[in-house]
């Protein structure tokens, strides 16, 4: 009687909300698309369409196919590419890291250091390992940490708005 | 303070909280945001997209993944990493964590920790031990049952005690307003950290002032035996470079007995006032008029114009814990890759807790007055720290020769270069440890050091982190430290590999070995005790060498851990140690003296043979075997119920036990001293050789009062192997949930719990009961800003010793508010 009593007690606990996931990752793909419409990238950039690549995070990859369904960057079609790997990964415009591969942060970095990509990470205190943005929260508050050097040095152009709203991280 | 000041307090800060609190102003509902399209939010700019994310919010399940489940840590590598990728077993708990749980000071809140047993002494002072190992050598002094394998540190200062070896907690400056997080690593670990990282580490770390830092931000605690816990920051970041802060605490806790514990050492019939009594409790006046045997057993005596007795020794036992600390931060980023941190403070403390020392009784008073001041600074890709910590520390209150006065200085500089897969860390660094007693004792040759005495250790370390693939992690650390008193250069070293099964998974075995520093005592003592309470010996002449080996661990460790879902985070970790070349105190030999010469050979008195005992902090053939392993739960049941637990499992043995405490060894040397055959021709030659040598000027009698019979240094056999360790319990752990019902609600209850333990020390064996300890606390948030709670310690009052020849820690029943502006 009394299992089942902490049976019962348990499932009237447990009342996982499945909106609370997705509106997470929805915020994030939002954010990610207005990063897009802040930062400038080089004229030798892919030209054809806009590549966000999405490393380890299915979730996200399903928001920002809806957002790639009526947006684009510019006049660019946006072009989700999903990757488990960080090798080989060319012609992204935008490189997006699941916090389950945040470790491969400064080799996904050292493999990107050529290339005019914006790398973001979904777990926070990863721009000391090359990211140019970094998702996290503050008081309940999705925010993002943001290293002006990490964008400028893969030949990027961040305007000062994006800058001013975001954690500035040395 | 009494209720009513407190009933007073508590509604003057709701009427402020809610007279400044700022409500939302936001023009649309989370419904209405809920309900825009995909489209519509895509078209907003960034700030009004975050304004409507501030509507929404982030979900309380994703806070709670947040909060709980991926927590970064930086002790593990030196590096800010996740900590399901840290190569080392590691916990992280949070300030909110902390807060949650209700925990009183730092080392309650490290209950929450796997691996790590915490056992309450009185009330507020606290053992704690990384997987036990504790009480080791046993049968000796209450001094080896200091934590002298855990190297705390703030911000990665040591704050250790190098006199004797142990964490002083209550010397922590530091408190829960101070502090961001407490990062623990388990096993040894001195390749990063230094010295005394043997069976893990203890990080804490400050707060980050940045613009979202509460200008002002408190807490306050007061309750059942007169304990009242208070916290305030005031901090502010000024401008983009330059942020500062101060900050202060206190702390005041009362026992339940103004009593202390004396004990019959070695069957000696106590006494008081001619009537025979047990040992047990007494009052500080009935000790007064205590006889052990014939002898007064806390006879005071005079150190200069001052009288050190029972009184000087015990000036509070109905209070456990005083302290207050502050603190004050600077920190400065005068550009993009440099930022410069400096950190100051104060503290002073009272408590009354375990003794480090040889008294009638296990209890000793500790006083400490010490400041520090802490730079840390990094310029791209160089990191340097310098630190100095010092003041005076009076390890036994009323007993001459314990109080000293300390400086330590450390110096370390890194460099970290990552080359894509490999990252770098070559380090140097530099400590200067001094302890001085000699403002302290009356005279020469009362203190145990008698003049400042310095360690001093240099050592250079190197770390490679390298990723062959993306799965594979190779870790190597290294580091050799060399001291200013042996010839044998240290070499410590951790070498780890960790692999990713996939991203929810993970193995990982470490290999690594850790060692001690030097300590002054064992190293520098030269301490003559002429014994005015026991009847024998008459003499203990205490030692320390210079050459002693550095104690060291080497473990084995293998790890895993898994994130089967989203909500949930499974850490296990098995692990086998073996920790040798203890150093503690133990005799070197018996001499029997006759104590009255000239009288005697005036033939006015017959002689007055005792003993004369010379021991010394020496290597032990002592060996410790431990096998164990820990498993830890965190999972976010709800965006309502949270629910963490851990449990640890383990067997220690010893090899090369010795049987014995000091006492019977030294009755046994006494015994052959005794028994020798030629005792009586012994003694007319010692008295001869005594004369000759004061008549010729050789001896002067006013030092030498004694002629030396005859010595014994042989020891008795037994020395027993695979000897099981009982010090530590098989099993502790604990369980606790954190249940918000609605929004401005918590509820926090925790069960701490512990099997049985056998402790042994030189004057007996306690045996401590298996025990849970409930606690919970429960917290209203009035406001965003104000928060009242009321908070159980030990609520179901259980009244058990849960260490040795200590308090019954009974209830602690608070009530508090915290609140930041």
């Amino acid at each position: 009687m009394k299992q089942k009593l902490i049976f019962l007690l348990l499932v009237l606990f447990i009342t996982t909300t499945e909106e609370s996931y997705s509106q997470m990752a929805k915020f994030k793909a939002l954010f990610l698309y207005n990063f897009t419409q802040n930062v400038e990238w080089p004229s030798n950039a892919n030209q054809n369409e806009f590549v966000i690549t999405v490393i380890g995070d299915k979730e996200m990859a399903a928001e920002l196919q809806k957002l790639a369904q009526v947006k684009k960057v510019g006049t660019k079609t946006i072009v989700i590419k999903e990757s488990s790997q960080i090798k080989s990964l060319t012609d992204s415009h935008v490189i997006f890291l699941s916090s389950g591969k945040s470790s491969l942060m400064s080799m996904l970095s050292a493999e990107q250091q050529e290339n005019p990509t914006l790398l973001i990470s979904s777990k926070e205190g990863l721009c000391n390992d090359g990211a140019a943005i970094s998702f996290t929260t503050v008081d309940g508050k999705l925010r993002y940490e943001i290293c002006s050097s990490n964008i400028e040095k893969h030949g990027l152009k961040v305007n000062t708005k994006l800058l001013s709203l975001g954690i500035p991280v040395n | 303070m009494n209720l009513r000041h407190l009933l007073i307090i508590l509604l003057a800060a709701t009427f402020f909280s809610h007279s400044f609190a700022q409500e939302p102003t936001q023009s649309k509902t989370r419904e209405e945001v809920l309900n825009m399209t995909m489209e519509e939010m895509s078209s907003l700019p960034l700030e009004e997209l975050m304004e409507l994310m501030d509507i929404v919010g982030v979900s309380s399940i994703e806070e709670l993944y947040d909060l709980l489940l991926n927590k970064n840590v930086v002790s593990a590598s030196k590096k800010e990493e996740s900590v399901f990728d840290s190569p080392l077993s590691t916990t992280v708990l949070s300030h909110d964590q902390i807060i949650a749980s209700g925990a009183t000071c730092i080392e309650e809140a490290l209950r929450l920790v796997p691996g790590v047993i915490v056992r309450e002494k009185t009330n507020g002072n606290y053992d704690v031990h990384i997987r036990g190992n504790d009480n080791l050598p046993s049968k000796n002094l209450l001094l080896y049952s200091e934590n002298m394998n855990t190297l705390v540190m703030i911000n990665g200062r040591p704050v250790f005690n190098y006199s004797h070896g142990g964490i002083l907690w209550e010397t922590l400056p530091v408190s829960f307003e101070d502090i961001d997080r407490i990062e623990v690593v388990r096993g040894p670990s001195s390749a990063l950290y230094g010295p005394n990282a043997v069976s893990g580490a203890i990080n804490i770390i400050t707060q980050t002032i940045d613009y979202n830092t509460p200008l002002l931000s408190g807490n306050f605690n007061g309750g059942s035996q007169n304990t009242y816990i208070g916290d305030l920051a005031l901090r502010k970041q000024v401008s983009d470079k330059i942020s500062l802060g101060v900050t202060g605490n206190f702390e005041t806790r009362d026992r339940k007995t103004d009593e202390i514990f004396i004990y019959s050492r070695d069957g000696a019939q106590l006494s008081v006032d001619g009537e025979n009594v047990d040992d047990g409790y007494f009052t500080l006046d009935e000790i007064n008029r205590m006889r052990s045997g014939e002898q007064e057993i806390w006879p005071p005596y005079m150190v200069g114009d001052e009288v050190y007795d029972i009184y000087k020794s015990f000036p509070n036992p109905e209070r456990s814990k005083y302290r207050y600390g502050v603190n004050g931060y600077l920190n400065i980023d005068p550009t993009s890759q440099t930022s410069i941190n400096l950190m100051g403070g104060y503290q002073n403390s009272e408590v009354m807790t375990s003794t480090m020392g040889d008294v009638p009784t296990p209890y000793s008073t500790k006083i400490a007055s010490t400041g520090y001041l802490d730079l840390r600074a990094k310029i791209h890709d160089f990191s340097l720290q310098a630190n100095y910590n010092g003041g005076t520390i009076d390890y036994m209150s009323g007993n001459e020769g314990f109080e000293l006065d300390n400086e330590q200085y450390s110096f370390l500089a890194e460099y970290n270069k990552t080359f894509s897969n490999l990252s770098v860390r070559p380090g140097v660094s530099y400590q200067s440890i001094s302890y001085d007693d000699s403002k302290h004792i009356s005279e020469i040759g009362k203190g145990y050091l008698n003049q400042k005495q310095t360690i001093n250790i240099f050592a250079g370390s190197l770390r490679l982190d390298y990723m062959p693939t993306e799965r594979l992690r190779l870790v190597a650390a290294l580091r050799a430290e060399k001291y200013n008193n042996m010839d044998d250069v240290y070499a410590s070293w951790q070498f780890v590999s960790s692999y990713k099964l996939n991203d929810k998974n993970l193995i990982r075995a470490v290999y690594s070995r850790a060692n001690q520093s030097a300590f002054l005592v064992n190293t520098y003592s030269n301490y003559t005790w002429n014994i005015v309470n026991m009847e024998f010996p008459r003499i203990m002449q205490f030692d320390g060498h210079t050459d002693n080996k550095l104690k060291t661990m080497d473990m084995v460790e293998l790890g895993f851990r898994s994130r089967p879902d989203k909500s949930i985070l499974i850490d296990v970790e098995a692990f086998y140690n073996r920790s040798k070349d203890f150093v503690a105190l133990a005799p070197d030999m018996t001499s029997l003296a006759v104590f009255n010469p000239l009288e005697v050979i005036a033939e006015t008195q017959a002689p007055d043979i005792n003993a004369i005992v010379n021991l010394s902090f020496q290597n032990m053939d002592l060996i410790s075997n431990q096998l164990g392993a820990s498993v830890s739960v965190d999972w976010v049941l709800s965006e309502k119920l949270m629910a963490t637990g851990h449990f640890t499992y383990q067997k220690t043995t010893v090899d090369n036990y010795v049987p014995y405490s000091r006492n019977e060894i030294l009755g046994y040397q006494a015994t052959i001293a005794q028994s020798d055959p030629d005792l009586m021709a012994k003694i007319g030659q010692a008295l001869v050789d005594y004369g000759t040598g004061v008549a010729t000027g050789e001896i002067d009698p006013t030092q030498q009062t004694y002629a030396v019979i005859n010595s014994v240094s042989e020891t008795p056999e037994g020395e027993e192997d695979d000897f099981e360790h009982k010090a530590t319990p098989s099993y502790w752990g604990s369980l606790s949930f954190s249940y918000r019902p609605w929004k401005k609600f918590e509820f926090f209850p925790q069960a701490y719990f512990y099997g049985d333990q056998s402790f042994t020390n030189q004057y007996g064996i306690i045996d401590i009961e298996k025990s849970i300890n409930i606690n919970a606390k429960a917290s209203y948030k009035a406001t965003d800003n104000l928060t009242f709670f009321v908070n159980c310690r030990n609520l179901l009052n259980t009244e058990k010793t849960q260490f040795a020849y200590m308090d019954k820690i009974g209830g602690l029943y608070l009530a508090g508010l915290s609140f930041k502006w």
